[in-house]
Formats: structure tokens, C-alpha cells, sequence
């Protein structure tokens, strides 16, 4: 029982000493540069996380958090089923174009509008995200390298319609026309766009929860991925389970661009993809790939670069960069807790064998039986 | 370098060559304390015989001895003086010569290269071959191996690769040859063969540690016989003190039985039909046609690597089947999904339960649901039904006595009976009309293998075909009433279980053919 409880403690506490760590460490970074890191600890705080009448930092974070959990969603699915793609950036830039292409063109009433440029994101996304799936299923090709490749092609892509063929009016930047008023997702807080999108990409965490852990469907998925030998010998189809994967994390990526189209940016300016999918899909991974952490974790994650910009960089004129550094420091430290974490545990179990032995009593049978 | 006949030097009187004084290895990872205080002696000359089940100890016990693991207490001697062995090379420094399992060489290179890797002859700055072969040559004959030294190793027989590990450590002036499972890999005339060159080395004034799991071997071989259980010496017995019942019971701890199929059964109805199947990989070669009855175990013999995984995959459809059919019930099932396939009334015990049969990531209950995942019991509308799965997760612990375990329990922390219980719980729920069991046994324990035979045989006399695939000859020999041999892809027989003896399946085994 005691072991039990230590175990616990360790478990839970050594993600908490990785995130406390690396906050020493941007501490350090922001007193070198003058400033005291309580200060700077409790400027982040305040500008990520709280609310007061006058202005709600937190409904700009949460604002912030929701095409990213969208993009974490769309990774967890595809590392759950053993894709491997890190393609969400270009699912996130081409879902975002879309919406906004249905937006200004097409028109429909309020509430239909907003859900067939949300469809048309989705769509496309999930057919950006198709791709891996399908050259990894059929040709053998990598499909971490070919998710690669399609990022950048999805970012030249996307700058060269706003450019060009989508182009709103002449001016310096390229950006497509404003969405028409009916296709903008309702806004509960106008100064910051908290609205209906933080919402829907709450729903999302909830229904990939569920899909994953709950369906049949979901249940192939994680088999498929955990143990493909296993996956095929039980009859599950791990060709289809793949397909699905890239089908349905790309559909989430691309609604993270919709949201954010029709919930924030009301159009798409070049340059739309700037590195939100990769900080949902590490979010993802922080999140330990399963929905509800990387849900969490993309909220957080939201929260440090709200406070890094608005607190350290405008309040206090510390670089945001060193909120990036700290974020940069978490995920190098949650990365290699994992290991540690099975060193720690196998220390303690030698000292306690040790102690054991030493004590005249052998391990119980039961034990040598479960362990043979 | 010392040839291989000359005796070597004689130690002090009485000293043994090797001792082992209070030996303990612990490993935190798994909590598994794998040899307790074990202290023996080998005198030159002698062979002395470790056995014991499966994770006893007898290969931790090996690789400290050759400074694979470091013990955690105990210190080893070798005539004598005590040495301190932290890698291979200190083993061999110390005239300890391994013969592993597993072979290690070079498959390109010939037998006297492989033989003297590392230490390579050397004439004007290049290598010598001609010295090579001559050296290696003049070994093999001295020691009584025959070998042709100039062949590649990887166009051997297996019982010629492991000569040619032999020579290896006869070439690094072993004076203590380690074998590790020596047989598991030859068919019965080349253990024959082993069993004899072990016992001329012998007689040269080596001494021999053979570690085995198969009792007559080891007692027609060993001079002594040390039982290990759990990681200590339970007994050691001279030659000829114990039968081979009694060995039995020593190593298990209790008393054994090999349960046996009844030859009174009646087996009617053909339920799985193979008509000139021919295997990928084994194309050219053969084609393997059978046709097992209802309530019958038809088992098939052969050294692995003959076809045996692929004929079980063909018919589970996991392998494309390049030519003929295949027909389960009277239907056609040849080049269908695994799916359809155990739809149709198919079960599948994989040989391999660590990476094919379980997913050990998963719970008890994922991996118990997973051949049914998509029936109206497990899921509806889409949705897993929790409590169905659970629930016959429960029964499946239950009924099969999976200790130490629960539904939601991750199955990597199961010992290998254990999640063996798991795969045949799952494979023999669905009521199958057919079982492929392709070594249910393999790295089980006595007891489990017990369990796995009683389980298959009362599958069988409820009426389902059992189609048993195992390189153990006795256990083929224990549970079939049809006996058939795979040899290069094709299907020898099968023959009636008392129209075959032991002898003429090993000439099968061996060559496919009988010999005139």
C-alpha cells in the first residue's frame, strides 16, 4: 500500500518538478536581464490567466487555445493509431482557407453559414491529412518526412492563392476577402474573440475522448497502432484504421484553421501558417497524446504565450522570446522524465529487495510467478 | 596455439576447474531475484547437466559466468583462483568457451574464417587463408568434428553451424565448454551426433556445463545433474540416481503428468481441407495438402523454419496463399480476411504471443475482446459495451486461473503461462470449429504446459480440430492421433499415430525423405 502511494507521488510529481524546473530556468534567464523573476512569474500569470472587469486576459487565452487544441486534437489521433505525421500545420493553414473561401463567396444564414465553412475546412484538412496515410499504407514512404514536405508546400500553397487568385485588392500583403457577417462564429467577449470556438474545440476534446476510448472504431485505431502484428492477426483492419487516422486528425487540424478563421481573423493574410499545428502537435505530446491533456496542455500552452507577449514583453519589456524558451525547456524536461522515472522506480525496487534479503525473507512466490 | 587433442594442463590435484562460490544475481527491473546463492564445482573431465524449467535461472547463471551480467554477490573461480569476469573476453581469457543458442556467425564467410575471427593468421601483412584452412582443418579432425572448412557458414545445415561454433572455442583454448539448450535447434539425428561429440571432449579432460530442458538427453549424457528451481540448487544427483519421472518432479516441484490424447476417439467430418497449397518463400519447393478431421489433434512435426508459420498464416490469411485452396467447413476460404476467416469458425493460438497474439500495451479486457471487438456482444451501435467485456474478461480470469491479475490490468506484467491462459481463453471462446495452435508451448513452464495440453485435448473432444504445429517432438508425439512431418514447404503423411515411431519421423525431419 505504501509502495503504492510512493509510486503515485512519483509518478504525478516528477511532471510537476519538470514544469517547476524549467520555470527556475527562465527565472534565472529574466534576472540576468534585470528583472525580478517573481515579478516576471506573476506578470505571465496575470496576463495569461486573469480576468477582471476591464479587460479578460483569460478569454484571450482561451481565444488563443482553441484552433490549438484543435491541432493537438488532430496529432493525438494520428500518433494513437501509429501515423506518425506531424502534418497538422498545413491541415491547419489549407482548413483555414477554405473556411474563409466559403465564407466570402458563398452565402447561407447565421447558423448554417459558420457550419459549411467549418465542413469545407474540415474537409480539406482531412484530405491534406489523407495523404501520409495513404503513401505510408501503399508506397512505404515515410510518412513523418512526407508530412514534412506537405507543410511547407500547404504554406507556399496558401501564400500564393492569397497572392494571386484570392487576392483581395491591391495593397502590399496578400489576404483574402473578409468572411460575410453570417459566416462568423458568435464572440462572447469582442475585445478578445473568446466565443463560440473555444466552445466547439472543448466538444472536440470531449468527442475524441470518447471516439478513442470508447467506439469500436477508436478501439481499432489504438490497436492498430500500439501492436500492428496483433492488430491484423486479431482481424482488425490496420489499412483502414491508418486511413481513418489521417482522415479524421486531419479534418480536427483543419477545423483549428476554420475556428480561427471565423472566430478571430475574419480572413486569411499570408503567412496564416505560422507554426500553430506544431504547437498543437507538441501540446499533443505533453498531453501524454491522449485528448483531455492535450486539450489541457493547449490551454496552458495558450496561457504562457498570451502572458509572455501582453506581461514580460509589453508590462515588464522582457523578450517574449524567453516565454518561448521556458515553453522550449518544459517539453526537453517532460521528454526525458519518462526515463528517469523507470530509473528512479528501479532503484527503489533494489533497495527494497536488498533490505529484504538482507533481512532473511525471499521475494514472495506469487511475485517470481507474475514476473517469470 | 595449442591443438585441440593435446591434454591440457593438468591443475593441482582436487582443485576443480571451475567453481562457483555463493552466485546472486537480482534484477530490479522485473523484481525478479534470478539466481540465489548457487555455488557448484566442475572437475576436468566431467560433463555436469543444469536443468530446470524456463526462467529458473540456468541462462542468467550462464551469462554471468561469460560477463553478460555482473553478480551481485558470489565470486567465481577457475583452477583454483578466483577471476573477475565483467565481459566475454575476460570468459574466454579464462578458458571458458560458450556455445550459444542462438548462433553467431558470419554467414558470408567460410568456416575457417568464422572460426578464427579475431584471431586471423597473418602472412606479409595479409590475411592468410591457406594457414587459415590448414589450422582450422587440422582442429576439426583432431577434436572429431567433421566440417568442411572452406564452405560458407550460412550454406550449413544447422548442426553444422554449430560445430562450427564449437571449433570457435576450441580455437580460443576453452577448457570449459558452456552449451546453452544445444538441441533446441537440431533435429534428433543431430542431437545424436552432439551427444556424442560432448562426450568425446570430454574424454580430452574438458569439462562440459550442458544446460537443458530435456531429461533424456541430459541423463544419457551428464556425469552429474544439478536441478535448479526459482533460481537455486534444489538437488544434485549423480549419474543414474534418478529417473527421468523423478527429474521431473524435482524440477516442477511436484508431481507431473503429461496429459495424453485418448486413442479411442473416433474423429469424423473433415473441417479444414488444404488441396496444394502452395507457401510464399517455399515456391518450387512443395505443396502442402491435408485435411483435418472434427475431434482429432493432427500434429505436425519438422524443424522450425520449414514452413511451418507460413502454412498457419496462409490458412489464418495473414500470408497470401500463391496456389491451391483452402476450405474450413466446406467452404472456400482461400485468400479471405483474417476477419472473415475467424468468422467462419477459425481459431488462432500465434506462435509469437509477446508481439502476435497479445497486445501487451493493452488491458486484460481490450486484449480478451479483441477477435470479437465488432460482434453484437462487445459493441453495439459502434460503441464497446464496458460491461460485457469486463464481465467476460472476469470469467476469463476465472476460468482459466490467470493469478494475480484484473480486467483493466495492462497484460505486460503477466508471466508467459499466464498470458498464454489469456490468447487460448480468447481463441477458444468463440466456440471454433478449428484450433491453430503453432507452438502453444513454447518458453512455457512445466506446469502451464500441462494446462495449455489438457485444454487443447478437451477442446478436441468437444468436437474441434486441432491442428497442433511444435518442434517438440514429444509433445506432437503426446497429443496427435495424425502425425505429419513438414519438410521445405511440403506436407509429409500424415500417418496414423501407431503407423509412426520416433525414429522414422526424425529421418523425415531430417531429410524430408526416408532413407532407402
Amino acid at each position: 500500500m505504501q509502495e503504492r502511494v510512493e509510486r503515485t507521488l512519483l509518478r504525478g510529481g516528477l511532471p510537476v518538478g519538470a514544469v517547476l524546473a524549467a520555470l527556475i530556468v527562465g527565472g534565472a534567464l529574466v534576472s540576468a536581464l534585470g528583472v525580478s523573476p517573481w515579478d516576471a512569474a506573476t506578470t505571465v500569470a496575470t496576463a495569461g490567466f486573469a480576468c477582471d472587469p476591464r479587460y479578460c486576459n483569460l478569454g484571450g487565452t482561451l481565444a488563443l487555445g482553441a484552433p490549438i487544441m484543435f491541432c493537438a486534437l488532430g496529432a493525438v489521433v494520428n500518433l494513437r493509431s501509429g501515423l506518425f505525421s506531424i502534418g497538422q500545420e498545413g491541415q491547419y493553414a489549407l482548413g483555414g482557407l477554405a473556411a474563409a473561401v466559403v465564407g466570402s463567396a458563398a452565402s447561407a444564414p447565421t447558423g448554417i453559414h459558420p457550419a459549411l465553412c467549418l465542413l469545407a475546412a474540415a474537409a480539406v484538412g482531412a484530405a491534406w491529412g489523407v495523404v501520409p496515410a495513404i503513401l505510408k499504407l501503399f508506397l512505404g514512404v515515410n510518412e513523418l518526412i512526407i508530412s514534412i514536405i506537405l507543410n511547407t508546400m500547404a504554406g507556399l500553397l496558401l501564400n500564393y492563392l492569397v497572392n494571386y487568385p484570392l487576392r483581395a485588392e491591391a495593397s502590399t500583403v496578400g489576404y483574402t476577402r473578409t468572411i460575410a457577417d453570417t459566416a462568423k462564429l458568435p464572440v462572447f467577449d469582442p475585445s478578445t474573440k473568446f466565443g463560440l470556438a473555444f466552445v466547439l474545440a472543448v466538444i472536440a476534446c470531449i468527442g475524441v475522448w470518447f471516439y478513442l476510448s470508447r467506439t469500436t472504431f477508436g478501439y481499432e485505431q489504438r490497436m492498430s497502432g500500439e501492436a500492428t502484428a496483433f492488430a491484423r492477426y486479431a482481424g482488425m483492419s490496420a489499412t483502414s484504421a491508418v486511413l481513418r487516422a489521417g482522415l479524421i486528425g486531419g479534418a480536427l487540424a483543419g477545423l483549428g484553421g476554420g475556428v480561427q478563421v471565423l472566430g478571430a481573423n475574419y480572413r486569411v493574410i499570408e503567412g496564416f501558417s505560422d507554426g500553430t499545428g506544431l504547437t498543437g502537435l507538441t501540446a499533443a505530446i505533453l498531453g501524454g497524446t491522449t485528448a483531455i491533456g492535450a486539450g489541457v496542455v493547449g490551454i496552458l500552452y495558450a496561457g504562457i504565450t498570451v502572458g509572455a507577449v501582453n506581461g514580460l514583453q509589453i508590462m515588464l519589456g522582457v523578450p517574449r522570446e524567453i516565454g518561448s524558451t521556458v515553453l522550449a525547456l518544459m517539453i526537453v524536461l517532460v521528454a526525458i522524465q519518462a526515463p528517469l522515472q523507470k530509473r528512479i522506480e528501479r532503484a527503489r525496487e533494489r533497495r527494497r529487495t536488498n533490505r529484504r534479503l538482507d533481512a532473511g525473507t525471499r521475494p514472495s512466490t506469487e511475485q517470481a510467478e507474475v514476473h517469470a | 596455439m595449442r591443438s585441440a587433442r593435446t591434454p591440457v594442463d593438468a591443475p593441482p590435484p582436487d582443485t576443480p576447474r571451475l567453481e562457483l562460490r555463493g552466485l546472486r544475481k537480482y534484477f530490479a527491473s522485473t523484481g525478479v531475484l534470478a539466481v540465489a546463492d548457487v555455488s557448484f564445482a566442475v572437475q576436468p573431465g566431467e560433463i555436469v547437466a543444469i536443468i530446470g524449467e524456463n526462467g529458473t535461472g540456468k541462462s542468467t547463471l550462464m551469462n554471468l559466468l561469460f560477463g553478460i551480467h555482473e553478480p551481485d554477490a558470489g565470486e567465481i573461480l577457475v583452477d583454483g583462483s578466483p577471476r573477475t569476469i565483467t565481459n566475454p573476453q575476460d570468459a574466454i581469457a579464462a578458458g571458458l568457451g560458450m556455445v550459444h543458442q542462438h548462433f553467431e556467425l558470419v554467414p558470408s564467410f567460410t568456416v575457417a574464417q568464422n572460426v578464427l575471427l579475431g584471431r586471423e593468421p597473418v602472412g606479409r601483412g595479409l590475411y592468410d587463408d591457406r594457414a587459415a584452412r590448414a589450422f582450422v582443418g587440422t582442429l576439426a579432425a583432431r577434436s572429431g568434428l567433421s566440417i568442411d572448412v572452406s564452405r560458407r557458414a550460412g550454406d550449413l545445415p544447422i548442426g553444422a553451424q554449430q560445430r562450427v561454433e564449437i571449433l570457435k572455442a576450441l580455437a580460443a583454448e576453452a577448457r570449459t565448454l558452456i552449451f546453452d539448450e544445444p538441441t533446441a535447434v537440431l533435429t534428433p539425428p543431430e542431437a545424436e551426433e552432439l551427444l556424442v561429440l560432448v562426450h568425446d571432449l570430454a574424454a580430452t579432460g574438458r569439462s562440459i556445463l550442458f544446460i537443458s530442458h530435456k531429461l533424456p538427453e541430459v541423463q544419457a549424457i551428464a556425469d552429474r545433474i544439478i536441478v535448479m528451481r526459482r533460481g537455486e540448487i534444489v538437488t544434485t544427483l549423480q549419474r543414474g540416481e534418478a529417473d527421468q519421472a523423478e527429474l521431473a518432479r524435482l524440477m516442477v516441484g511436484r508431481e507431473v503428468e503429461q496429459p495424453r490424447m485418448s486413442s479411442d476417439a473416433s474423429p469424423q467430418g473433415t473441417v479444414l481441407d488444404l488441396e496444394g497449397v502452395r507457401l510464399p518463400g517455399h515456391g518450387g519447393t512443395g505443396e502442402a495438402s491435408l485435411s483435418l478431421r472434427k475431434g482429432e489433434v493432427l500434429g505436425i512435426a519438422g524443424v522450425s523454419g520449414n514452413g511451418q508459420d507460413e502454412l498457419i498464416e496462409a490458412i489464418a490469411g495473414l500470408t497470401p496463399v500463391e496456389a491451391g485452396t483452402v476450405h474450413l467447413q466446406g467452404r472456400d476460404i482461400t485468400g479471405a480476411t483474417p476477419a472473415a476467416i475467424r468468422r467462419a469458425g477459425l481459431a488462432h493460438i500465434a506462435a509469437d504471443r509477446m508481439a502476435v497474439g497479445l497486445n501487451l500495451q493493452a488491458s486484460l479486457e481490450e486484449n480478451a475482446a479483441a477477435t470479437a471487438f465488432r460482434s453484437p456482444r462487445f459493441a453495439r451501435r459502434g460503441v464497446v459495451r464496458r460491461r460485457e467485456r469486463r464481465a467476460f474478461a472476469r470469467r476469463l480470469i476465472e476460468d482459466y486461473e490467470v493469478r494475480g491479475s484484473a480486467p483493466t490490468r495492462a497484460v505486460r506484467t503477466l508471466s508467459g503461462g499466464n498470458l498464454q491462459k489469456i490468447v487460448i481463453g480468447r481463441e477458444l471462446a468463440g466456440d471454433p470449429a478449428v484450433v491453430l495452435a503453432n507452438q502453444p508451448t513454447r518458453g512455457l513452464d512445466v506446469g502451464s504446459i500441462e494446462f495449455v495440453h489438457r485444454t487443447l485435448l478437451q477442446a478436441c473432444e468437444a468436437g474441434v480440430g486441432v491442428l497442433l504445429v511444435s518442434t517438440e517432438l514429444d509433445e506432437v508425439l503426446a497429443l496427435s492421433h495424425r502425425i505429419a512431418v513438414m519438410y521445405q514447404g511440403r506436407v509429409i503423411g500424415p500417418f496414423a499415430h501407431d503407423q509412426i515411431d520416433r525414429e522414422r519421423i526424425g529421418r523425415l525431419m531430417a531429410a524430408g525423405e526416408e532413407a532407402a
